[in-house]
């Protein structure tokens, strides 16, 4: 399990698909071809457990880390999502994750349909004796997320992607949701600076994974100045960055632009306003 | 802070009335006692500076030769009116220092910046017993600890060796005092290693303190792409390697090690590869030192200062919030 956390660590640290595919072939090299093989599946998403939700995982943790739970709240807001943050917290631990990957993808799976209780139990025996990046890397896969954040170097994702551009958005207005929902926001309207204001760019559905959605969420009802029926006008300052695929000129708004296939592409916690784009 | 106290805060900085003197004052005054030669803490303008013998080189390496200074041995006590001021390793970087202020049978220590993890060039960690503790709090939540520097190490060479592979160059950026001597010496024996000029500089000071630095080429515009890719580089900045004709024809992959780079967010921010290594006490090691100091109070200053001190008033202790 070391080498594999290594090896999703790694994977994070570059953007180039040569290097990344350099770092597969010599973790490859170092463990058998089935192992090699099952760490592709969970690294490109084919295999994916849900074992615990985020939530469950918090509060096995905090049975260990009895820390307030407002320090939790605040760990958050510098630790990401709920289920790393819980990782996070625990104790430092000195020792290594000792079982191989086979075994410990077995023993997640042989899991799978036990009772909440056991499956926080050995979880949580798992996490303990873990280093910091292997707690990362098992977090994600019991959540059901892939165990690195790296962008795979897959021909066709980059060929589906290679006409979007990006950038760099706050959030203007959170529209809430129609109805009763898991989601509080069904869009957010997001905006980039003209001169001294921000202007509206595009109102775009609110795609967050759970995790994500909840903080976004949370941030938008706190931030709301005002509310215009369903439209919650929020304050600037929730840094968010889109893709889209074109732009064209727009008389009926205020930007004068209006953004094709716009799409939200990650929440980003530690930008400041000065990083939005400006469309002067 | 209490107005009673040894050391109080005005808008020079922390002063020190009976003794007469400040602990790395933020504006021009008599007499300065400095922590440690980072520019956050050491700033140009003060009409004396009382500090470490390694921190005074570095001070007149940074800010100016023709500044006054005292130097002191660690443990060496300094008489200023009736307080007796004495030095002790802080562990952050070269010449770093608790400052420990004692007057009329009152002990007060300012931990400036600290670590407790190992560091080649950084006298390790003094616990010292006080009535006050003013700490540092920069990485003042549960959720940073740092990884062993075996490990920091090994990371940063599969992620070397891969860029190399693929011929990439890979640069470190840190800062040019500290961390990257600290990096010099924990690389040094695995691979070529080429500086940016101010990281020469700075080694060079540290040098003539004495202290050996490993060797390392200095980047330079007649730098080969062999030399850049095969080796590892340490940078202050991205600006350290704009300009170099090598650098323009090979990719260059930009890392940073730093504290930061723990959480997600952090890496994200940084865009580029992220290597946990910090000079400054982790969650851990921050409550470790507070016990170990045995004070009655504790004052906390940068970083997440509020939330160490109502987490410390919870366990009982009484803590309070210093926004230098
Ligand atoms: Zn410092």
């Amino acid at each position: 399990m070391n080498r594999f956390a290594e090896l999703c660590a790694d994977l994070e640290r570059t953007t180039r698909p040569n290097v990344m595919r350099q770092m597969i072939d010599t973790y490859g090299s170092s463990v058998s071809s089935e192992t090699a093989a099952l760490a592709m599946s969970l690294i490109d998403g084919s295999l994916c457990l849900r074992i615990l939700r985020p939530r469950e995982v918090a509060s096995a943790v905090q049975s260990v880390a009895p820390l307030p739970q407002w320090l939790i709240d605040q760990s958050r807001t510098m630790g990401g999502t709920l289920a790393e943050t819980s990782a996070l917290l625990l104790p430092r631990s000195d020792s290594h994750c000792e079982h191989s990957l086979e075994s410990t993808i077995s023993l997640l799976t042989s899991l799978q349909h036990s009772d909440l209780r056991s499956r926080s139990e050995v979880i949580l025996a798992m996490l303990q004796v873990c280093s910091v990046w292997e707690r990362i890397v098992l977090t994600r896969i019991i959540t059901g997320s892939r165990p690195t954040r790296c962008d795979l170097p897959q021909q066709h994702v980059e060929a589906a992607e290679a006409t979007e551009h990006r950038m760099i958005t706050t959030v203007l207005y959170a529209h809430k949701a129609p109805s009763i929902g898991q989601q509080t926001y069904s869009h957010f309207t997001v905006g980039v600076k003209k001169g001294e204001i921000y202007v509206p760019l595009a109102k775009i559905p609110n795609t967050f994974n759970e995790e994500i959605s909840t903080i976004v969420e949370g941030l938008a009802t706190q931030r709301t100045v005002e509310k215009f029926g369903p439209t919650h006008w929020v304050s600037v300052g929730i840094i968010v960055e889109i893709a889209y695929t074109d732009i064209v000129p727009s008389t009926r708004t205020k930007s004068g632009i209006k953004l094709l296939g716009a799409r939200i592409v990650a929440w980003l916690p530690n930008h400041a306003l000065a990083h939005v784009d400006s469309i002067d | 802070m209490a107005s009673s106290g040894l050391l109080t805060l005005t808008d020079r900085g922390l002063f020190c009335e009976r003794g007469n003197f400040y602990i790395d004052p933020v504006r021009s005054v008599e007499r300065a006692v400095i922590t440690h030669a980072h520019s956050d803490h050491a700033r140009p303008g003060m009409r004396h500076y009382l500090a470490h013998r390694h921190t005074v080189r570095l001070l007149l390496h940074r800010i100016s030769r023709s500044i006054s200074t005292q130097s002191v041995e660690y443990g060496e006590v300094v008489k200023m009116n009736d307080v007796s001021v004495s030095l002790f390793p802080a562990g952050h970087m070269i010449g770093s220092s608790q400052v420990r202020v004692e007057a009329g049978g009152e002990v007060w220590v300012v931990s400036g910046d600290y670590k407790r993890q190992p560091d080649p060039y950084a006298a390790p960690f003094h616990p010292l017993r006080c009535d006050t503790f003013i700490t540092e709090s920069t990485f003042g939540l549960p959720i940073y600890h740092w990884p062993s520097d075996d490990e920091v190490v090994a990371a940063i060479l599969r992620w070397h060796r891969a860029n190399t592979a693929c011929g990439v160059a890979s640069a470190v950026q840190v800062y040019s005092l500290g961390k990257a001597q600290r990096l010099i010496g924990l690389l040094a024996h695995h691979v070529p290693l080429t500086v940016s000029p101010g990281i020469h500089a700075a080694n060079e000071c540290i040098r003539a303190s004495g202290i050996s630095v490993a060797e390392t080429s200095i980047l330079s515009h007649s730098i080969s792409q062999e030399t850049l890719i095969r080796g590892l580089i340490l940078a202050s900045g991205a600006r350290d390697l704009q300009d170099l004709p090598a650098a323009r024809s090979v990719g260059v992959d930009m890392a940073f090690a730093s504290g930061w780079t723990a959480t997600e967010p952090g890496r994200r921010r940084n865009a580029g590869a992220g290597f946990v290594m910090s000079d400054h006490v982790d969650w851990d090691d921050l409550h470790k030192a507070i016990s170990e100091t045995e004070a009655e109070h504790i004052v906390v200053t940068h970083g997440f200062a509020s939330e160490v001190v109502q987490y410390l008033r919870e366990q009982g202790r009484s803590a309070e919030v210093l926004a230098i």
